[in-house]
């Protein structure tokens, strides 16, 4: 079976979903801010499919507890079994080639069943077939099961024991000898413990514990001894799965997780369906990786849907495979990482898994970013006010103006809330401005054509500027001939450190800086500009928060005021 | 349980390495038996079968068989071939081009489901329900498909291959004249190959009567298929009689009574044509054999659209009383003319309860006689009641008289439509099994496929009452005695 579209309505933090799923999607990692929904998905999907008949439902599960639940899934490649006329085979739908549904399975079309889960605000479910005249047929639960889709949650455990429910018991049924050798099994715990002798003392207090009921009024007991209790693993007894001597569920969650998938999947009749919540959880990074890779290898899984967080587990998939869900104010929509995003997810995950982006144009940028953004949460936390990282906002470097905008627009079609940072001396970078704040992104840029080194320069008064230069020098940053290069092909004389006021004397001061911006920001044979690496460029911000700051000139700088600006685009949700 | 012999498995298990493929099988010659044996062969090999066939009454007579060889119901479904179309393709009208308006009655109701059946097993993903549904079909009665439903079958074929009918072209009876039917031998053997060869035997006849067994397979079967007539007059098989009746019937009568009281069931079988014939001898016979009614409630219905839901009180007593005319036998001259327009204008009957013949149905008069004056569910239900009764009267057409009486009181409660009643308790019907009656005055027409301890023919030599398939049926329906009157 393949899940080709979902609906949900009024459950839990999700007011409205409408989310189509494309056919070539076997493995789809739900990636979102924590409370967008993710879990909400994965049940909503197991109680629309799953063969449970008794739903642990409770008022917190509506958004609206005045409006009824209903969750609606639309399903292609159905299980033969389902396909019967007695079972669905004369409710079936087609949906054509761009997922819109069509009243019959016309030929050219595939088929499909569109089912539905309402629950009433009496708490009651319905499980039905949606006809494509709108009536209903049942949903029974014995068709649910063919569907083969299983839940791997917290109830982990419970599917390591023999129960009527548990995965264990479902795949035990039926095979032969396996209901015979439980029963014995619990025969034979019952009688090793009725042969048990009891220490006196023992004895002593249960037949306290007789007489003290029965002088209550309670029945007439016999001896009173301890026993099996039968009353937890329905039928067998409390029968679990032992690995030689030591019980299942008494190894790591990673592994009890991994166990029960592996029997859940067992279970199914044709191939399955499953829902994994958190699928880091318990797990090395190197087992989330292997069990992607298993998950997308498997011939008998026909889709899995898995929740993380885990910025290895995004890695692993594919960015065709991620799905990004949002939700604002219970406005939900979940949507695929388009395939010109492929590669981004690798080479920097964390944005994916952010609430708010700031894409920043290339290296220069990122580094003063960073020291902008840890002198902005230093200040916070003085204050008791959340840093950028607990507001979910999070660094995208573009590598490049254009790539930078393109990232930015992607982000912000994702529903993420994206702020851009880029220089404004690129013609085919302005041209895209335009398209991107028409996707919602907020675009931050210089004035006047300034690159970001026009910005800085712009912002240090000429103390200042002695000071950087003396700086990137004695710290090797930049090397004292590289400088006095860059000055010389730009007419300006060299650098002296011990009379820094020379660089001032033979031109107007908006000349040097100019010359300074020009020497620092271009390319010069195979090498970038000055600041273009990540040692440099940080070592360059952490100058200016530890010198600059003081200076009047800077506070009011257009460099200082933008990237205020854009540390504090994303206040913090209410 | 029944066992299988060998010679019915073997059979059996050459069809299902045959199909698809057609079996002919004279009359009485195991083909109920063969069919349950297919399917109970197919079950163990863990296929699922669809059996088709045309009446209830068939679907009744193939369940029952199935039972008796312990044939899983889940791994076999049974079902008339229009009740099945019906239900595939109302599911999917726009791939079976069927107007979702259309009603039941409807002239063309079925035929157009059949056609609409045919064009939607055509569909790829009708075809992909059809073989996760069905690994084998079973077609009976094949010599009774139309046009319509041999292209359907066909089109079941190409969508899941194995497909074998059943029939035997000297059954083939028709109700309509216009109904076009494939021929045996070019249409239905080219579609579905014949399997080699089938030696029939006479099982219906092997305890009961063995030589009219094989008077019927040796010799009718052949000049009935070459065309000729039959003799009757140089007869000497034990409890077959050929006998001459007078212009009274009374031979008839008589000997039907006979048949009453001493076997177990027995039919009267009359000809198709005029109606009023069976329906007038069903009288004489009342109380003892009951008239089969159309399988569709044709006279229910007809009945029914002629209620007055606009008249008074005194029209619909005045077409109760007909109604009950109609259904019941010695009333004619209870229910004549003056006392009908009597009861029409709400006028006393006392004048007339004096009569003779009207002596014993006073109570009757009077019931109908409150009703002629307020038609309401009460005293509906008093008047039915005192009918019921009624002595000397016999109740002859129970399907349609208590079809009828449900819809008329259901609509004095309700207020809804009679005859939307009517068509919701046939809707049932078409899944019910048919009714247990075992005594029967019946066209040949209405009972093929079922079987009696004794028949009795009547006008048996009249080859214009009978055709050659019309005689075979009716020859073939008795086990123990057989009873031709002319």
């Amino acid at each position: 079976m393949i899940i080709r579209n979902l609906r949900i309505d009024n459950y839990r933090g999700i007011k409205k979903l409408n989310w189509s799923i494309p056919a070539d999607k076997k493995l789809i990692c739900i990636i979102g801010a924590g409370d967008s929904g993710k879990t909400t998905v994965l049940d909503a999907l197991d109680w629309l499919l799953g063969d449970r008949w008794n739903l642990p439902i409770s008022f917190s599960d509506y958004n609206d507890e005045s409006k009824p639940i209903v969750i609606t899934a639309l399903l292609t490649d159905l299980p033969d079994d389902l396909m019967t006329i007695d079972s669905c085979g004369l409710y079936l739908q087609g949906v054509s080639e761009d997922g819109k549904v069509v009243p019959e399975p016309f030929d050219g079309c595939e088929h499909c069943l569109v089912v539905e889960l309402s629950i009433n605000i009496d708490f009651e479910p319905t499980w039905s077939i949606i006809r494509s005249d709108g009536t209903l047929a049942a949903f029974k639960s014995s068709a649910r099961r063919k569907l083969g889709v299983s839940k791997l949650d917290e109830r982990v455990d419970a599917h390591l024991r023999w129960s009527r429910n548990s995965a264990l018991g479902k795949v035990s049924r039926g095979t032969d000898g396996a209901e015979a050798a439980m029963k014995d099994a619990t025969q034979a715990a019952r009688e090793a413990l009725g042969s048990i002798s009891m220490p006196d003392d023992f004895a002593c207090v249960l037949d306290n514990i007789r007489a003290g009921a029965q002088a209550f009024g309670a029945a007439s007991y016999s001896n009173m001894v301890p026993g099996l209790d039968t009353s937890r693993g329905d039928g067998y007894g409390s029968l679990a799965l032992y690995s030689g001597s030591v019980p299942v569920h008494r190894y790591g969650l990673g592994t009890r997780r991994l166990t029960s998938l592996a029997i859940q999947k067992l279970g199914a009749i044709d191939s399955s369906t499953l829902l994994v919540d958190e699928v880091e959880s318990g797990l090395e990074p190197h087992r989330v990786i292997g069990l992607i890779e298993t998950l997308k290898a498997d011939a008998a899984i026909s889709q899995v849907f898995l929740t993380t967080h885990s910025s290895n587990a995004v890695e692993s998939c594919a960015a065709s495979e991620i799905a990004i869900l949002s939700n604002r104010g219970g406005d939900s929509s979940c949507v695929f990482v388009p395939k010109e995003l492929e590669g981004l997810h690798r080479s920097s995950p964390s944005p994916f898994l952010a609430r708010s982006i700031v894409v920043v144009e290339g290296q220069t940028e990122e580094g003063l970013y960073r020291a902008f953004a840890t002198h902005r949460d230093d200040r916070a936390r003085s204050q008791g006010k959340p840093t950028l990282a607990a507001l979910g906002t999070c660094l995208c470097q573009g590598g490049g103006g254009s790539r930078a905008v393109s990232n930015a627009q992607g982000f912000a079609g994702l529903g993420y809330r994206v702020a851009l940072l880029v220089d404004s001396d690129d013609s085919t970078t302005n041209a895209k401005l335009e398209g991107a704040e028409q996707s919602g992104v907020q675009v931050f840029s210089w004035p006047d054509g300034w690159s970001t080194e026009n910005a800085l320069f712009e912002a240090l008064d000429k103390d200042l500027i002695s000071k950087l230069l003396a700086f990137l020098i004695d710290e090797e940053i930049v090397p004292r001939e590289r400088i006095n290069d860059d000055f010389a092909r730009n007419e300006l004389g060299a650098f002296d450190p011990s009379s820094p006021e020379k660089l001032w004397e033979d031109q107007a001061e908006e000349d040097v800086r100019r010359i300074l911006a020009a020497s620092s920001s271009r390319r010069t044979g195979n090498r970038k500009g000055w600041f273009k690496s990540a040692p440099a460029s940080i070592a360059l911000g952490e100058w200016l928060m530890s010198s600059a700051l003081e200076s009047e000139r800077f506070v009011h700088s257009t460099l200082y005021k933008t990237y205020f600006e854009l540390l504090n685009t994303f206040p913090a949700e209410k | 349980m029944d066992v299988l012999d060998n010679a019915t498995k073997g059979l059996a298990s050459d069809i299902l390495l045959g199909t698809p493929c057609s079996i002919e099988l004279p009359a009485g010659t195991g083909k109920t038996q063969l069919i349950a044996a297919v399917a109970s062969l197919a079950g163990d090999l863990g296929k699922r079968t669809l059996i088709l066939t045309h009446t209830n009454a068939g679907v009744t007579v193939i369940k029952n068989r199935l039972r008796r060889f312990g044939v899983n119901q889940s791994t076999c479904s049974v079902a008339t071939i229009c009740s099945w179309a019906e239900k595939v393709s109302r599911a999917y009208p726009l791939l079976s081009g069927i107007s979702i308006q259309i009603e039941r009655t409807a002239p063309d109701y079925y035929s157009r489901c059949v056609m609409g059946a045919a064009k939607l097993c055509s569909c790829d993903a009708f075809a992909s329900v059809l073989s996760a549904s069905y690994s084998l079909i079973l077609i009976d009665e094949y010599q009774d498909c139309d046009m319509s439903q041999h292209r359907l079958a066909i089109a079941l074929r190409d969508a899941i291959g194995s497909v074998t009918v059943f029939g035997d072209r000297l059954q083939r009876i028709f109700n309509f004249r216009h109904q076009q039917f494939p021929d045996w031998q070019l249409d239905v053997e080219s579609s579905f190959a014949p399997l080699g060869i089938v030696d029939p035997k006479p099982h219906r006849w092997e305890t009961t009567n063995p030589d009219l067994g094989r008077w019927l397979l040796e010799y009718v079967r052949p000049e009935l298929m070459a065309g000729r007539g039959l003799d009757f007059e140089t007869l000497s098989i034990p409890n077959v009689r050929h006998i001459t009746s007078s212009q009274s019937q009374s031979e008839l009568i008589q000997n039907a009574y006979t048949m009453r009281s001493k076997c177990e069931s027995a039919a009267v079988l009359c000809p198709n044509l005029p109606l009023a014939y069976s329906e007038n001898l069903s009288k004489r016979l009342a109380g003892s054999f009951e008239l089969v009614e159309e399988v569709e409630g044709r006279f229910a219905r007809e009945q029914l659209s002629s209620f007055p839901l606009q008249g008074n009180s005194g029209a619909k007593a005045k077409w109760f009383s007909e109604f009950t005319l109609h259904c019941h036998s010695s009333l004619s001259k209870v229910l004549d003319k003056p006392v009908l327009s009597a009861l029409q204008e709400g006028r006393p009957l006392d004048r007339y309860v004096s009569a003779k013949a009207r002596k014993d149905h006073a109570p009757m008069l009077k019931k109908l006689q409150f009703a002629s004056h307020d038609f309401n569910g009460g005293r509906f239900k008093e008047a039915c009641d005192s009918i019921r009764m009624c002595c000397g009267s016999h109740l002859v057409r129970r399907e349609a008289w208590n079809d009828v009486m449900f819809a008329i009181r259901t609509h004095l409660a309700t207020g809804e439509n009679p005859t939307t009643i009517f068509e919701r308790i046939k809707a049932g019907d078409r899944f019910r099994a048919s009714s247990p009656i075992a005594f029967k005055i019946s066209r040949v027409l209405l009972i093929k496929g079922l079987e009696f301890d004794s028949v009795a023919v009547v006008k048996a030599s009249d080859q214009k009452a009978y055709s050659k398939e019309n005689l075979y049926v009716a020859l073939t329906r008795s086990t123990r005695q057989l009873l031709l009157f002319d």
